[in-house]
């Protein structure tokens, strides 16, 4: 997989403080370098941490220590991180230090499709730009050697089809490096404690850092098709090219078409700028998800791609979308791909038996959808879409503010205020939820606050949360009733949502609370597919009878997989169902009842 | 030798590992091979895809009309794909139906009771790559790039120290390879 295949070459590469905050498809990085400098012995600090900025700057700060660092994150990730970014390319790095943003064209399980790109260059930062995971490897070693040659950090940008591609790449055992540097500060309070007046300076000397990298050989555009000179050429990067490539070699049509590959996107090597525009009649280019080395290329009359409406400006450019793009460029009809009209699609849902299910339903029933506002976040219950739980999501931490902002919107005219119930899972509450909470409660808005606890960092694989981490007695490393506490809300209960009643009365009396300020219900169950938690739930099997007369509210409003609908009766998938048992209270027929054998 | 295989159905179903078999096998062949696949939401139930492109690919996706083989392990999702299917490719699909499309490309075969019978219902994907090389299969023009032992190579690489899981995956493929595709049982 591209992610271990980046994890190998940072091993191999003497990395040797890991940070990272999982995030779809850049998760497995991570791990992947640990398992590798288990396998070779090598000494490494590695650490998932509390969010992106802060895994960002515990390694850059590892970095300006002497030890080369790397952090890896999703694109969104960056977006957190970014504050640390813009200053740490001021201030620059001593030993390399890599940032892994892995983008995700499509989106295939994001919020947005953002170009990581465009956030190298608002750092002014150089960022390198794979096209497979075996070339992902190489540019793992040229970002080192490029961080350090300028003393900057560099991004490495990978895509869905690298971070998840596979391919076999010939390997050599990895060693540890016995070159083992011991970290050492050097203080420069003028650098790595400046004020703006160095600010200034700094900011002048990224730029030389910037120029001369513009013109930095080992990172050069590489020529990867010769066509005719003055003739039409194609400049790509990153899966795009992979795309390109294939279809140049297979088409004979495009065979005279001149194709480069563009290693670093940003900065575009000035020289390479010059020879293409004087050297070619026309010149397209392709590349996900924006038009970074187009807006470095611009030149209207000779440059096309996203700019002129050639290429679509959003969504992944797959192999047929490439094809019809170069056809268009050297005149050809765009073909007819037969893509059928998308059937019926089977959407992602809560897993069967999820804690968070029976969670959403139980506040549905305390909190009517007519009257309330459901505010959500990131992660697994975002899905709670499909029960008609969740009216709004933004971000990570989202869900906080933004139950404060339809509490303080809606309180301009006092008599006016829905219900207000925000959800947000465990991880997310820790990477991002706090600072909204502690705003929440000084503000004085008021709404109750589910912390879905299902202790673990569920949608991205199941990563460790702080609350996950326990210290020598067993006990969590950091409690999240604690942290709720120490925000300032005096209204915190923990309840089992697989106890549905008893769930349901503790909403109920949080409602109560919540008339004076922010109520929080901790709702805690270990989430099933975590296999690091012990699943010691009574568990109920459940069969249906004869009231059953196929009405479909159980699968609208419960939405269980393993509720399987058919034309006379509601049918159990004993394949999918977890025996949670919840499902026994959703049937106002009473046509689901625990199974007698 | 260049293939391209589309593989589809829905999370649980083991597309990862199969699409990890087959690309091993290429592997033992000493042919190059480039596998991606849906991950992220698709681990929440939703639909699983796998493009597996073998001998000397440099892009990771296939083109549309360029498969030369689908197998979909969840029969509704065969007509979301068949438009990768090349038209000299076959589509194998998992259904008890004798036919999920009006395409005579395609070719049902049941790899649930396959693999039921072979008391490891949950190998749906390995009983699938079985039929690849079942009668029926191979009648409709069905040449995956590596034969029969060339699989069992890599199945036994993968589970490598786990004999009995080894042993049970075995029992699934060997079992859907001598298929017949016989259905007169179910028409009468």
């Amino acid at each position: 997989m591209g992610n271990e295949a980046i994890a190998l070459a940072l091993s191999q590469e003497g990395c040797r403080v890991a940070l990272a905050y999982p995030g779809t498809p850049s998760s497995e990085i991570l791990p992947a370098f640990k398992k590798w400098c288990e396998y070779t012995g090598a000494s490494a600090y590695v650490q998932w941490a509390i969010n992106e900025k802060v895994a960002f700057e515990i390694a850059y700060t590892a970095s300006i220590a002497g030890l080369r660092a790397m952090v890896a994150m999703k694109q969104v990730g960056l977006n957190v991180a970014s504050d640390a970014l813009m200053s740490g390319a001021y201030m620059g790095v001593k030993a390399g230090f890599l940032v892994i943003s892995a983008d995700d064209p499509g989106p295939h399980s994001s919020q947005t499709e953002q170009d990581s790109r465009f956030m190298a260059m608002i750092a002014k930062v150089p960022v390198l730009d794979p096209s497979s995971p075996s070339i992902s490897m190489e540019m793992v070693r040229m970002a080192y050697e490029l961080s350090e040659t300028y003393e900057i950090p560099v991004m490495l940008r990978p895509t869905t089809r690298v971070c998840h591609g596979s391919q076999d790449i010939a390997v050599v055992t990895p060693k540890a490096r016995q070159d083992l540097q011991k970290a050492v500060f050097h203080k420069e309070t003028s650098r790595w404690a400046s004020t703006p007046a160095f600010r200034l300076i700094q900011h002048r000397a990224l730029n030389e850092k910037i120029t001369k990298i513009g013109l930095y050989q080992d990172t050069r555009p590489r020529l990867l098709n010769s066509g005719k000179r003055g003739g039409p050429a194609i400049v790509s990067s990153g899966v795009a090219l992979a795309n390109l490539f294939d279809l140049i070699m297979e088409e004979k049509a495009f065979r005279d078409l001149t194709l480069y590959q563009v290693v670093q996107p940003y900065p575009l090597h000035r020289e390479f700028i010059n020879e293409i525009i004087r050297n070619f009649g026309s010149v397209l280019v392709i590349e996900e998800t924006s038009p970074v080395i187009e807006f470095q290329l611009a030149r209207a009359d000779k440059v096309r791609g996203r700019l002129d409406g050639l290429i679509p400006q959003a969504g992944e450019l797959t192999p047929e979308i490439v094809e019809n793009t170069v056809r268009s460029f050297v005149g050809l009809t765009p073909k007819a791909f037969s893509i059928p009209s998308k059937g019926p699609t089977r959407r992602p849902s809560l897993c069967p038996g999820c804690p968070h299910r029976a969670s959403l339903y139980a506040i549905k029933k305390v909190f009517p959808s007519s009257k309330s506002i459901y505010t959500s976040d990131i992660g697994c219950y975002t899905l709670g879409i499909n029960l008609k739980a969740v009216d709004t999501f933004i971000c990570m931490g989202g869900a906080i503010s933004q139950a404060s902002g339809f509490y303080h919107a809606c309180g301009l005219a006092a008599d006016d205020i829905p219900l207000i119930i925000a959800t947000i899972g465990d991880s997310t509450f820790f990477h991002a939820g706090i600072p909204p909470l502690i705003d929440a409660v000084v503000s004085g808005a008021r709404f109750v606050l589910v912390i879905l606890d299902n202790n673990t960092t569920a949608m991205t694989g199941n990563q460790p949360t702080p609350a996950s981490r326990l210290d020598e007695k067993g006990r969590p490393k950091v409690s999240i009733e604690r942290v709720v506490k120490g925000c300032g809300v005096t209204y915190c209960k923990v309840a089992n949502p697989y106890n549905l009643m008893g769930f349901i009365d503790t909403l109920k009396g949080a409602q109560r609370a919540s008339k004076k300020g922010v109520a929080v219900v901790i709702s805690r169950a270990p989430c099933l597919m975590d296999k690091g938690q012990k699943d010691d739930r009574k568990t109920t099997k459940v069969t249906i009878n004869e009231h059953c007369d196929g009405c479909g509210y159980c699968l609208r409003e419960f939405e269980c997989p393993a509720l399987i609908p058919s034309t006379k009766k509601t049918l159990i998938d004993y394949t999918l169902c977890n025996h949670c048992g919840v499902c026994l209270h959703v049937c106002p027929k009473g046509a689901i009842e625990v199974a007698t054998s | 030798m260049r293939q391209q295989i589309l593989i589809c159905g829905v999370g649980g179903q083991g597309i990862v590992l199969l699409g990890r078999v087959i690309a091993e096998a290429a592997i033992l062949k000493g042919l190059p091979v480039i596998v991606s696949e849906t991950h992220g939401m698709a681990q929440r139930g939703g639909i699983v895809v796998s493009h597996i492109k073998v001998g000397g690919f440099i892009s990771p996706l296939i083109k549309v009309g360029s498969a030369d083989i689908i197998f979909a392990l969840k029969k509704e999702t065969l007509p979301q794909f068949i438009h990768y299917l090349r038209p000299e490719g076959v589509a194998l699909c998992n259904s008890p139906a004798e036919s999920v499309l009006n395409d005579i490309r395609s070719i049902c075969l049941d790899a649930e009771k396959t693999a039921r019978e072979a008391n490891n219902p949950k190998s749906v994907n390995i009983a699938m790559l079985g039929f690849a090389f079942a009668r029926p299969s191979v009648d409709k023009g069905l040449r995956l790039f590596c034969s029969d032992r060339d699989i069992e190579e890599a199945l036994v690489k993968r589970f490598v120290s786990k004999e009995e899981a080894l042993n049970r995956t075995l029992t699934v493929f060997n079992r859907a390879k001598i298929q017949d595709g016989d259905r007169e049982t179910k028409d009468a």
